[in-house]
Formats: structure tokens, C-alpha cells, sequence
């Protein structure tokens, strides 16, 4: 077993304006995998699919090994999970709600919590009906962290919260992952958030996932070209060209972005009779950005 | 309620009305109603032939569908579907051995009885000189059904009793089936002194209660003067609170007057103007509850306690029971007394049963809300 | 498991159920006020037949109040989970099954405290009047009797509101449309053609959940605390 999630052919129809179409999502063990995608690309229903909350229509889920729903109970079992929006219950404190997660998991460790809560900065008798946003992502954390799970799945746990509470909520996931061998699983369409810290990324895009490689990769294989005298017609190289388009103003010069890119591959281009004047590295925001615009050939709509 | 009593119930509503709009005397009112009777007895005509031309609609109509027969049971005219008379014969020969020991009434012999085992809406006919009907329909058990027929001939042997001796006492007929519990609570909630006594263990309490005794002091012996004001006031319709009549309009300001010293117990007996003994509606025990002591009567008595209540109809309630039970009337009245403390109910029974009703009931819910889906998304 | 359960029910509940407890205490006292002195006295008690008579005008009150309190704890069970999408319910480690039964379990013992104020209070109820002779004091029936119609009203709404919310509108709407169109049926058809009284269906259905063996038969039995 080398995967902690695995998604095969998996199909969901929402309604007609939107459904997931074969994901097949392969998250190995110990990795932190970043999951991308605009708002509304199917991001949250991929999550509830293997979470056990939406069945699919067609295709197979494990996380594990174990299938999903059928071993559902000895899966979440293991799996420390932040919701989209906060699910807690707003009448408890946050030490009652402590009290009544940690009810429901074997391996809560509760000296940890309490460290957490400290470094974390809650208040035990806060109502959760009173606290911030921030307080309450950090909550929701908190609470997923001290089950002690071997899966993390955070679903946006930052969106909507201020710089500092977003820098001590992932800095608490990623001491976490340093103490142990966790998969995280982390969904967001902040980027940058992920560059730092993810080491496997897939990208979703209006119910498709269109990418999914290791983020080494990922930053690297994706590259700004120019190109003097290109053809027409591009006959087939061991590069992917996701587009290319006529530079403004400056006659034959077309800007190709390319995926799988390597060095000697400008041999490639210049038997055409075309001329590589330039290789330039993308970030990852450049790179999502040019992955999607490729992926896209018309407007789509979704819903996350 | 009849044709007829509809029409006399419009005229005297209208006659009750005239007064208010002009100021017309008595005499005059009259004068009008009176010129309204033609009118009254044509309407009456017209719903009276309305009426048995839909009963002769009617008696056509279940005519077609059911063959009905006469047949005679010794000296009892039954009327029955051709199917069931053989059945009705053989219940109504052992009901008549059993009960009422072959006793010969003329009361019988001049009623006619239908009988029916299936809802033929036999019952619905006017069949001429029906007096009593009984359904025996498959649901009703055997038992049920012999005491239909028992209950019905009662009925009709009773009506030799008259309006004197027992058969005013009883005020109806004497045969009517009642619950002991039905009968205990109303003893229970009677508000007389001797009532209560009664049930404490007083035979001579019983009698008095059941209106038996003879004594001149009777309404000192059945209620206290606090019950006997509140009979008083229960039957004039006033209400001590708020100092007020239901319906003053029934009251001249006399007997006015007089409710409202007995509301305020002015003297010891300033209710009891009021109470007039000899009014089965005064006693303490209403005639149906007289009529469980003489079921009891003749139960003592056996197959020939109905010839012996029938003998003299003028003798004394207290002499004609004793005679009917084979008994004297303490026997009997402590017989009654015990029957009635027997059927004190059990106002909570079947809460056991309740109980494990609705524990099934809360599994079944829980199973169901056990089958709640996890699939909650679209 | 159960106690966080039951507790986090108790947090959300209680606003709601302790105005109803002290009104279950309350109930029967005011039921029995004005009936009379208190034992001992020498002041005049109403006849039994009054105080018969008078109790059974709130008779009706007790299974009232009875389903008003099951039908709060059993919306109030699901409330928060519909609100928040049930997200929290499905991520933690139980089966549905057991989700559900640990939820009800928890509702059925705080139904006991509006029983246990029942209970006190028609002691007390009992205790404050003199009974004229054959009448008796039932508090412990009644009690018993009113913790079965809350739990009886709480599992009915309970597993009502344990589907979703499409389920409940199906339900809700298939009794509606039932009592609508029996009647209807009943009013239009049936006495048409005369035969309103064999085929009262909603009549019928009526009759079996509230006097048969029908759920609810609870409801219609005897709420007497003073009776013979």
C-alpha cells in the first residue's frame, strides 16, 4: 500500500450544470499533497467524495487500502479533518467541544491539545459562538491535530483568515508532519500558500483533474519559450506546447508555454527551422495560471 | 327529531320572538299560535307521508336484496332473513330457557322482534309493531349475542311491570347491562351522605341512598346541607361565585329569591323547599342505578325470579326485590354493595400495557431513525 | 460517547426544556388549585364530583404539554446537525446507526427530568388537597404515563427528522395529503352514495393510531391525577 488516497475513474453529477468526470487522484503515503483549483472546480466535492459524504456514481475510493464507505468508521478513524466552513457547535466552549471530540477518538492525545490550545492562543472557556474566524479555524485545527490522525485532510483552512493566523495554522501542520509521518491532504486556491510546503500537487478544473504530479516537477516542467519563425503547424514533440501566441510588435517572435520542458529539447525546435531565443522559468502561480488557460477552451461553470 | 317536533319547534321559536317585537299580551299570543295550528298539523301531514314513503322506498329496496321472513318462536313474532332463522330460533329457545325460565309473557307475545346476523339495514325497517331489534353480526360473539336477545326480551317482559310499585321506582326499564365500575364511580361522585355510608359497609345506608326506606326525614338522611345546596343550586342553575343564574328568565324573583338563601345556607333548611323526594331526579341514585340492584335481584333469584317479580306488580320496590331474589332486601342490598366494591376500576389499568405498547413503539422510531442516510449531499 | 452526547444535547436544549420541566411541575398543581383545603383543614372541600369535574378540564393540557416537550427535544436533537450540514456527524468515526441511536438514547434521558417534575409535582399536588372519601391521588400513573407520551412524541419526530430534509417533506406531505383526500373523499363520495360510515378511512387510521394499537394511544388513555 503506497497510497494513503486513491480516487480510480471516480464520476459525481451534481446537477446539470456541474459534475466531477473520471478523477482518478493517487495521494502517496506521507505526502503532503496540495490540491488546487479555482473556486468552484469541484475541490470540496472531491473531498466529501472520499470523506464518505457524497457517493459517487461510478468509479472506487480507498484511503488506506480500505474502501470507502463501506470501512468508513475505521477510516475517519484515522483521518483528522477541517471542513470548508466550521462544523462545531456554536452553544459549546472550546473546552466542551474538546471534551466531546476527543469522546470519539481512541488516540486523542489530550496533553497535546493543551499545548496546542496554548500555542495556538484559545481560551478553554471561550464560547465558539463568540470567537473570530481566525479563532475558530484555529479550532478546528486544533481539534484535527490532537486526534493524532495519519491523514489530514484541511479543506481551504485558511481562506478567510488574517496573514498571522495563517502563518500559525500551517506552521502547526507542518510541526505536526515533522513529529510524524502524516499525509496531508490540502486544498486551496491561494498557490503560493502551497508552494512552500506541499511536495505533491493536483490541479482541478471545472470537475476535471488536470494535473497531478510532484511539485518538483510541477514548478519545473512548465516554462515560458520564445520562439523565432515557427510553422503554422507544430508537428509532435516530447513536449507538451499548452499555448502559444504571437508576441505584439515584434514580427515572427511567438511566446509558447510548455510542459515537460528539458534543455535539449531546443534541438527539437530548431530542425523546424525556428529559432529558441529565450527559456524562462515560471512560478507556480504562472504555472496553475497557464495549466488552466490551456485546459480551457471555453468558460465553464462549477461548483466547489 | 320528527317532522312534527321541528314544526312545533319553529312556531313556538317564532311565538317566543313575537313578544319582543310588540308589546302583546299573553292572551293575544296565544290567540296567534292557536291560528297556527292548521298550519303546524298540514305541515306535520306533508312530513309524515314524506317520511313512510321513504320508508316503503327503502323497505322495497332491501326487499330485493333480502328475503325476509316471519317465524314464530313459541309465543315471539320474529322477523328475519330467510338464512338466519333457524339460527335466531335456536338462540332466542335457549335464551328464553335459560334466563327467564320459559316464563310466559303477554308482553312477548305482543312484540315482534327482528333478528338479522348481517348488516342488511333490516333494522332501518319500520317492520309494523317492531319494538326490538337485534344485530347479530359475524363480529360479535355468542355470548354478545345471547345478551342482546336476553337484554331485548328483559325489555319487553319489563313493560308488565307498569308505573307503580317497582316499575316506578325503576323508572324504565329494569334491565339494562351496566359496568360495576360505571356504576362505583357514579355511587363514588353521587355527593350524598348516604352514599357514601353506603359504600363504607351501611346497608341501611343502601337502602335509604336507593330510595327503599320508608322514613320521613329521607333528604336529611341522603344529603348534608352543604350537599343539599349544591344539588339545589346544580339544579337551578346558579352559580355561587359569581352570584348569577344561567337562565334568570326561568325564575320569578320569589324563587329567585329563595336559590339565593339556600346559596348562602341562611338556615338549616332553607334548601329544602326545594327537594321533593318523591322525584326520582332528588334521590342521591338515579333509576339506572336502581336497575343494577334489581339485575341483582334476579340473579339471587334464579330461572323463577322473573315470575316471582312479575306476580304483583303493586308491591313495595324493597318487597317486590326481596321476593324476586328469594332473599330479604339486606341479603340482597349487601349482595349489590359487594358487586359495586368489586368493579371499583382500576382508573389507570392498561398502563402497564401502554407502557409496553409504546416501548415497542419508540424501537420501531429508533429503528427508523437508524435508517437516517449519510448520504446528505447533492 | 453517550455523556459528551448527552451533555452537548443538554447545551442545546435547555433554554428551551427547563421553562417546560418547571411547567411540568407546575402543571399539576395549578390543576388541582382552588379544589379545597389542604388535609387537616377544617375549611369545606368541594364534593368529590366537583373536584372530579374540575380536574378534567386540564386533563387535555397534560398530553399537550407532553408532545410540546417531545416534539422540542426532538427538533431540537437534529437542529444544530441540519444547520451545519451534518459535516461534523459524518466525519466522526460511527456509523450512522449509531450516531442516530447515541442522539435519541441522549434525548430519552432528558426526557426524564420534565417526567421526574411531573412526578414531584403531582405529589405535591396530591398532598395539598383533601380528598373526599373514594376519591385517590394517581401521581405516580400520571407521571409514568406522561413520561411515555414525551417519548412517544420525541422518537415519532425523532425519526422523523433523522431523514433528510426532502424524506421529512415526503412524509409530512403523504399525511397531509392522506387526511386532505380522505376526507374529501369521505365528504365528496362516500355520503354520496351512503356509505360514509363503512369506509371512513381516515376515521379509521385515526381511530388505530390513537386508540388501537397505534402509536399514540398513549395520548388518549386516562390523565386523571384524581379520580375514584
Amino acid at each position: 500500500m503506497s497510497n494513503a488516497i486513491e480516487l480510480v475513474d471516480v464520476g459525481w453529477t451534481a446537477d446539470k450544470a456541474f459534475a466531477l468526470s473520471d478523477i482518478s487522484l493517487n495521494v502517496p503515503m506521507g505526502a503532503i499533497y496540495g490540491f488546487l483549483g479555482p473556486n468552484g472546480s469541484g475541490k470540496t466535492s472531491t473531498i466529501r467524495l472520499f470523506m464518505g459524504m457524497l457517493k459517487p456514481d461510478r468509479g472506487s475510493i480507498s484511503i488506506f487500502g480500505r474502501a470507502v464507505p463501506k470501512d468508513m468508521k475505521s477510516i475517519l478513524a484515522r483521518i483528522g479533518y477541517v471542513p470548508e466552513r466550521p462544523h462545531v457547535y456554536p452553544m459549546l466552549t472550546v473546552a466542551e467541544q474538546l471534551r466531546y471530540h476527543a469522546s470519539f477518538f481512541r488516540l486523542w492525545d489530550d496533553g497535546w491539545a493543551k499545548e496546542l490550545m496554548g500555542r495556538l492562543e484559545l481560551d478553554a472557556d471561550r464560547k465558539i459562538s463568540r470567537m473570530s474566524k481566525g479563532e475558530t479555524g484555529k479550532l478546528l485545527l486544533l481539534l484535527a491535530l490532537s486526534q493524532r490522525p495519519d491523514l489530514l485532510v484541511l479543506d481551504e483552512p485558511t481562506d478567510g483568515l488574517d496573514p498571522v493566523v495563517r502563518r500559525d495554522v500551517m506552521a502547526a501542520v507542518l510541526d505536526y508532519v515533522s513529529e510524524t509521518s502524516a499525509t496531508v491532504f490540502i486544498s486551496s486556491h491561494l498557490v503560493h500558500e502551497l508552494e512552500r510546503i506541499c511536495d505533491w500537487v493536483g490541479v482541478m478544473d471545472a470537475g476535471r483533474l488536470v494535473a497531478e504530479l510532484p511539485m518538483q516537477r510541477f514548478k519545473n516542467g512548465i516554462k515560458r519559450l520564445r520562439v523565432d519563425g515557427a510553422p503554422e503547424v507544430l508537428e509532435a514533440f516530447p513536449f507538451v506546447v499548452l499555448s502559444r501566441h504571437r508576441d505584439n510588435g515584434s514580427g515572427s517572435t511567438e511566446t509558447w508555454i510548455v510542459q515537460g520542458w528539458e534543455a535539449p529539447m531546443r534541438y527539437q525546435i530548431e530542425t523546424l527551422g525556428a529559432t529558441l531565443r529565450d527559456v524562462a522559468d515560471l512560478d507556480l502561480e504562472e504555472s496553475f495560471v497557464e495549466l488552466l488557460r490551456s485546459f480551457r477552451p471555453s468558460t465553464t461553470a462549477g461548483a466547489d | 327529531m320528527s317532522s312534527r317536533s321541528w314544526c312545533v319547534l319553529v312556531v313556538l321559536t317564532l311565538g317566543a320572538a313575537l313578544p319582543l317585537q310588540a308589546q302583546q299580551t299573553a292572551a293575544e299570543l296565544l290567540r296567534q299560535i292557536d291560528s297556527l295550528a292548521p298550519l303546524v298539523e298540514e305541515a306535520a301531514r306533508a312530513a309524515d307521508a314524506a317520511r313512510l314513503e321513504r320508508v316503503e322506498q327503502r323497505r322495497a329496496s332491501i326487499a330485493t336484496r333480502v328475503q325476509l321472513d316471519t317465524i314464530a318462536v313459541r309465543g315471539i313474532t320474529l322477523v328475519t332473513p330467510r338464512q338466519d332463522a333457524a339460527a335466531a330460533r335456536a338462540l332466542f329457545e335457549e335464551v328464553w330457557d335459560q334466563e327467564f325460565g320459559g316464563l310466559e309473557s303477554r308482553s312477548l307475545s305482543q312484540r315482534t322482534f327482528t333478528f338479522q346476523t348481517s348488516t342488511y339495514d333490516i333494522e332501518e325497517i319500520e317492520v309494523d309493531g317492531v319494538r326490538e331489534q337485534i344485530v347479530a353480526a359475524r363480529w360479535h360473539s355468542s355470548a354478545e349475542v345471547k345478551n342482546r336477545i336476553r337484554a331485548a326480551m328483559a325489555r319487553a317482559i319489563s313493560a308488565e311491570l307498569g308505573e307503580v310499585g317497582l316499575g316506578r321506582w325503576v323508572a324504565g326499564d329494569p334491565f339494562t347491562e351496566r359496568e360495576p365500575a360505571e356504576v362505583y364511580r357514579e355511587l363514588v361522585l353521587a355527593g350524598s351522605q348516604a352514599v357514601r355510608r353506603c359504600l363504607g359497609g351501611a346497608i341501611d345506608a343502601c337502602s335509604d341512598a336507593l330510595g327503599l326506606g320508608s322514613r320521613a326525614d329521607i333528604v336529611s338522611t341522603w344529603y348534608t346541607p352543604v350537599e343539599r345546596r349544591d344539588r339545589v343550586l346544580a339544579w337551578a342553575g346558579y352559580d355561587p361565585v359569581r352570584g348569577r343564574f344561567n337562565a334568570p328568565g326561568r325564575w320569578t324573583i320569589e324563587s329567585r329569591r329563595a336559590v339565593e338563601r339556600c346559596a348562602g345556607l341562611e338556615t338549616e333548611d332553607a334548601c329544602d323547599g326545594f327537594i321533593d323526594p318523591a322525584y326520582t331526579s332528588w334521590a342521591p341514585l338515579a333509576p339506572h342505578i336502581r336497575e343494577t340492584v334489581v339485575a341483582r335481584a334476579l340473579e339471587m333469584g334464579g330461572l323463577t325470579a322473573w315470575t316471582r317479580l312479575l306476580q304483583d306488580p303493586e308491591m313495595a320496590p324493597g318487597d317486590a326485590l326481596a321476593y324476586a331474589a328469594g332473599a330479604p332486601l339486606e341479603e340482597l342490598l349487601e349482595a349489590w354493595r359487594e358487586w359495586v366494591v368489586a368493579g371499583r376500576p382500576d382508573v389507570h389499568a392498561g398502563l402497564a400495557g401502554s407502557g409496553a405498547l409504546a416501548l415497542l413503539w419508540i424501537l420501531i422510531f429508533a429503528a427508523l431513525a437508524s435508517r437516517s442516510t449519510r448520504w446528505r449531499f447533492n | 460517547m453517550y455523556q459528551p452526547m448527552l451533555y452537548l444535547h443538554w447545551k442545546q436544549i435547555r433554554v428551551a426544556l427547563i421553562p417546560l420541566v418547571v411547567a411540568s411541575f407546575g402543571l399539576p398543581l395549578v390543576a388541582v388549585s382552588g379544589l379545597g383545603p389542604a388535609p387537616g383543614s377544617t375549611a369545606t372541600s368541594l364534593s368529590a364530583y366537583g373536584i372530579v369535574e374540575l380536574t378534567r378540564l386540564w386533563l387535555p393540557v397534560f398530553p399537550a404539554l407532553a408532545a410540546a416537550i417531545g416534539a422540542t427535544l426532538a427538533l431540537s436533537a437534529w437542529n444544530w446537525d441540519h444547520r451545519l450540514g451534518h459535516v461534523y456527524a459524518l466525519s466522526l468515526p460511527l456509523t450512522r446507526v449509531e450516531y442516530a441511536l447515541l442522539k435519541m438514547g441522549a434525548g430519552m434521558v432528558l426526557a426524564l427530568l420534565p417526567a421526574l417534575a411531573m412526578w414531584l409535582g403531582a405529589h405535591a399536588a396530591a398532598w395539598a388537597v383533601a380528598l373526599p372519601e373514594g376519591l385517590n391521588a394517581y401521581p405516580n400513573q400520571l407521571a409514568f404515563r406522561f413520561l411515555l407520551a414525551i417519548m412517544i412524541a420525541y422518537s415519532t419526530l425523532f425519526a422523523m427528522a433523522a431523514g433528510t430534509v426532502r424524506t421529512t417533506l415526503w412524509i409530512v406531505g403523504l399525511a397531509a395529503a392522506f387526511v386532505v383526500g380522505g376526507l374529501l373523499s369521505a365528504d365528496l363520495v362516500l355520503t354520496q352514495v351512503g356509505a360514509f360510515e363503512r369506509f371512513d378511512v381516515v376515521g379509521s387510521v385515526m381511530d388505530w393510531l390513537y386508540r388501537g394499537t397505534g402509536p399514540f394511544q398513549v395520548f388518549t388513555g386516562n390523565w386523571s391525577l384524581i379520580d375514584v
